[in-house]
């Protein structure tokens, strides 16, 4: 049982505990760990006691919402009371934390129970998150930095993971691992009480194994949240309703030219069958370019650098050396780069934003198709990509196309698409306009029930 | 010194990272200095974006689309 609809209609019909699903989660969680290493800590205690919970309240007839006795896991660099949050660096503290983030709140409110702390790449800066193994091959990474997420939904332990999106850090692993991955609208889901990366580019979501199920978690998760003032107040949708819609009389926009390319043979083939697709099932289909995009990465590590040098610099001062070579060199050039470059790529990050409003708008969209990621999961030590004679490295291959929605702080999901020649996951990204997650999940719900290649799960699963 | 007379970059940043506390063994002003001169490159191929002066206030970012934007 790996998806959260399934798991909620078990639970409500009586044919399942939260107690049963919790237990084996916690199960395949520890069974898994020296293939996966998905989880960084487990707290079999107080997820038993919030499974018993859940069940006390279903055996009383009380609703709390979508999630209520559903096992998730919590990216660890996001804080649950009583659990250390180390942001997968060894200069953090193992004392636990005193208070829970506000999304840990509203999923405890809604009844979800809090299997453990997953694994991230080391400050949430990085798309290879060591030492997680891919589940469809053990060789390859997971994505990041949300790669512990990843694999522990692929591979059934957990039917829903939070992670945390700087530049791509759900859609990646969500890309990699065969999973969907929804990043919402900037400011949808507070971040209080989450490390951050760069504060004006973090995002909080879902990784789950279905659509519907990322609907279902957003529907917990989204809010006004006074401790963070980024929070929008906007109301929050019903956003599991209407799923079913299907796609005809959208508009989608088919984006080519920068940044897509270079990609994968494989990529591209199952980037033009996802949009016939959904051009065969009504939506019209409206190919698009945004040049503006081909400097997406020139803005986006121009902003990470002096945002995430700012909110680490206290250890970068005094403990340097427990900090990952390249991701201190990113930190001290961000102290030590003139403001003007930090300016310049927030108002190169504005071009941005407005280039890609303009082709919403202009063109009349509902929504815009990329590939996730220009290639599937790459070895464990791979340094970069090859494209034909061209090299690229592999961090910056996945977060062009993905780090322009971080830019505009459009919602963005992925969904898997296929898989490539090697059998690794392929996945499709789908934009919309500003907290329109609906019509990204409906645009989702639809290839994912047309393309009909859920059910195949990756070798190293929970179900054995 | 630096190519051509000019002072060497490497002392300059070395100089920098002691202004700034961050002279440590760890931190190596010759890797800083190629580092952040790649930023600064990366940095000036957004001015294809963007203005010299003037423009919106950048750091009053919303992700929200005005009802008529003034193009």
């Amino acid at each position: 049982m790996t998806t959260i609809p399934e798991a909620a209609g078990a639970l409500r019909s009586g044919r399942m505990t939260s107690r049963a699903l919790t237990e084996a989660s916690l199960a395949a969680a520890a069974a898994l760990d020296g293939e996966l290493a998905a989880f960084v800590a487990l707290d079999p205690d107080g997820a038993l006691e919030a499974a018993d919970r859940a069940d006390q309240a279903i055996a009383a007839g009380r609703d709390l919402g979508p999630l209520m006795g559903v096992p998730v896991g919590i990216k660890d660099i996001v804080d649950v009371a009583g659990l250390p949050t180390r942001c997968g660096s060894p200069a953090y503290p193992a004392t636990p934390a005193a208070t829970d983030a506000t999304l840990v709140r509203r999923l405890r409110r809604g009844g979800a129970v809090i299997v453990g702390k997953t694994t991230t790449h080391e400050l949430a800066c990085g798309v290879y998150s060591p030492p997680v193994s891919n589940p469809w091959d053990l060789g390859r990474i997971p994505g990041g930095s949300s790669g512990g997420s990843g694999a522990a939904v692929a591979a059934g332990i957990v039917p829903m993971a939070i992670g945390s999106d700087t530049g791509g850090s759900i859609r990646i692993p969500a890309s990699l691992c065969g999973t969907v991955g929804l990043k919402a609208t900037y400011g949808r889901v507070s971040r209080a009480g989450v490390a951050a990366l760069a504060w004006s580019l973090d995002h909080l979501g879902p990784l789950t194994a279905t659509v519907a199920g990322s609907a279902a978690a957003l529907e917990v998760l989204a809010g006004p949240d006074p401790l963070d003032p980024s929070a929008s107040s906007r109301p929050v949708p019903q956003y599991t309703s209407g799923l079913d819609r299907g796609v005809d009389g959208l508009r989608i926009g088919v984006l080519s030219g920068a940044p897509l390319e270079p990609m994968q043979p494989d990529v591209a083939e199952s980037f033009a069958s996802a949009a016939g697709l959904l051009g065969a099932h009504g939506a019209a289909m409206v190919g698009v370019e945004v040049p503006e995009l081909e400097h997406g990465l020139a803005a986006e590590f121009g902003i990470v650098a002096p945002e995430a040098g700012a909110y680490h610099r206290g250890l970068v001062r005094s403990r340097p050396d427990q900090i990952d070579p390249g991701i201190r060199t990113l930190l001290v050039a961000g102290l030590m780069l003139e403001p003007e470059h930090y300016f310049k790529a927030l108002q190169a990050r504005r071009a941005i934003a407005d280039a890609l409003r303009r082709v919403f708008v202009e063109n009349g969209l509902d929504a815009l198709l990329t590939p996730t990621l220009p290639a599937t999961a790459a070895p464990k030590d791979a340094d970069d990509f090859l494209f034909g004679d061209s090299a690229e490295p592999v961090t910056l291959a996945y977060v062009r196309t993905t780090g322009p929605f971080n830019l505009s702080g459009l919602p963005a999901l992925s969904v898997p698409a296929g898989f490539d020649r090697d059998g690794l996951p392929i996945g499709l990204q789908i934009a919309a306009a500003p907290f329109d997650e609906e019509t990204a999940l409906r645009v989702g719900a639809c290839f994912e029930a047309a393309a009909g290649i859920r059910g195949r799960r990756p070798p190293t699963h929970a179900s054995g | 010194m630096g190519e051509g007379g000019g002072p060497d970059p490497v002392e300059l940043v070395a100089a920098r990272l002691r202004e700034l506390g961050l002279d440590h063994p760890a931190i190596d002003p010759a890797e800083t200095a190629a580092d952040l001169a790649g930023r600064i490159a990366a940095s000036a191929s957004l001015d294809i974006l963007v203005s010299e002066s003037g423009g919106l206030d950048p750091t009053a970012f919303d992700p929200s689309w005005p009802a008529e934007h003034p193009d």
